[in-house]
C-alpha cells in the first residue's frame, strides 16, 4: 500500500482521475473546471481600475480560488509526504542526451542542474524560467484558456476551439522540445 | 428574448412565469455559505496530488 502511494502513478490512473474532475465539479456545484480563470478573478479583486474585462461580480467565482489554492496544497502534500524517494524514471536515450547539456540530477520533478536560484540570473535560466513563464501566461490569456482549460474542460464539452488549441499545444511542444530547447540548453 | 404575446392580451400569472422561463440565465441562484467552497478546496487538493504523483508537472515529461 505504501509502495502504491510513494511510487509514481501511471498515466491511465491519473488520466481517469483528472478526467473525473470535470463531472465532479459539475455535479457538486455546477461549476466549469478551470485553473487560469483564477488569474482573472484575482485581477478583478485587486485592480480597482475601470477595465470592462474586470467589471463583474468576482465574489461569485470565489470557488475557483478555493479550487486553485487546493491544487497548490495538494502539490505541497504530495511533494512532502507522498514523494517518490527514487530518481525519476526516463528513457535511457533521453538521459544520454540530457547529460550532454549537463543535466544529471534526477532527484526532483524539475532538473535542479538548470532550475536554481544561481542560474536565474544567467541568460539560460532567465529564458527557461522568466521568459518561459511569461509566454505561458501570455498564451493562456490570448487563447482564452490554459492547457488544462482547453484539453480537460474544452475537449470534454466537445468544443472545436479547444481541439484546435490542444493540437497546437502538442505541435508547439514538439517544436520547442526538438528544435528550440537544444539551442537554449546550449547557451 | 421576448416571448410572443398577442397585443392587448391580459397577462396572467402563468404567462409571467413562462416569460421568465423563456429567458435563460445560467448564473446559479443558490446562495451558498463560504464553507461550501471547502468542497472545491478538497477537490483541488486531490487534483494537485494527482498532478504531482503522476509526474504530470514534471519537466522531464512535459
Amino acid at each position: 500500500m505504501i509502495d502504491f502511494i510513494t511510487q509514481p502513478w501511471s498515466w491511465y490512473v491519473a488520466g481517469i482521475l483528472v478526467g473525473l474532475t470535470v463531472p465532479t465539479l459539475l455535479l457538486i456545484g455546477n461549476k466549469s473546471f478551470g485553473i487560469s480563470s483564477s488569474l482573472r478573478h484575482v485581477c478583478a479583486m485587486c485592480v480597482p481600475a475601470k477595465i470592462p474585462f474586470f467589471q463583474y461580480e468576482w465574489k461569485k467565482e470565489i470557488w475557483n480560488l478555493f479550487f486553485v489554492v487546493g491544487i497548490l496544497l495538494g502539490g505541497v502534500i504530495a511533494a512532502n509526504f507522498l514523494s517518490n524517494p527514487n530518481d525519476i524514471q526516463i528513457a535511457e536515450s533521453l538521459k544520454t542526451d540530457l547529460a550532454g547539456y549537463g543535466i544529471t540530477n534526477y532527484s526532483n520533478l524539475v532538473p535542479l542542474d538548470i532550475m536554481n536560484w544561481e542560474s536565474l540570473f544567467t541568460l539560460k535560466g532567465l529564458l527557461l524560467m522568466v521568459v518561459g513563464g511569461f509566454l505561458v501566461g501570455f498564451g493562456t490569456r490570448y487563447a482564452g484558456g490554459c492547457t488544462s482549460g482547453h484539453a480537460i474542460m474544452g475537449l470534454s464539452t466537445l468544443q472545436l476551439p479547444s481541439l484546435i488549441a490542444t493540437c497546437c499545444f502538442m505541435i508547439g511542444g514538439f517544436i520547442m522540445a526538438n528544435l528550440i530547447l537544444p539551442l537554449i540548453l546550449n547557451l | 428574448m421576448k416571448t410572443q404575446t398577442a397585443p392587448f392580451q391580459e397577462t396572467t400569472i402563468a404567462e409571467l412565469t413562462r416569460q421568465k422561463d423563456a429567458i435563460c440565465v445560467n448564473e446559479s441562484k443558490i446562495e451558498e455559505k463560504w464553507y461550501h467552497n471547502l468542497k472545491y478546496l478538497f477537490i483541488g487538493i486531490a487534483f494537485g496530488i494527482v498532478f504531482v504523483k503522476a509526474e504530470i508537472i514534471s519537466w522531464f515529461r512535459i
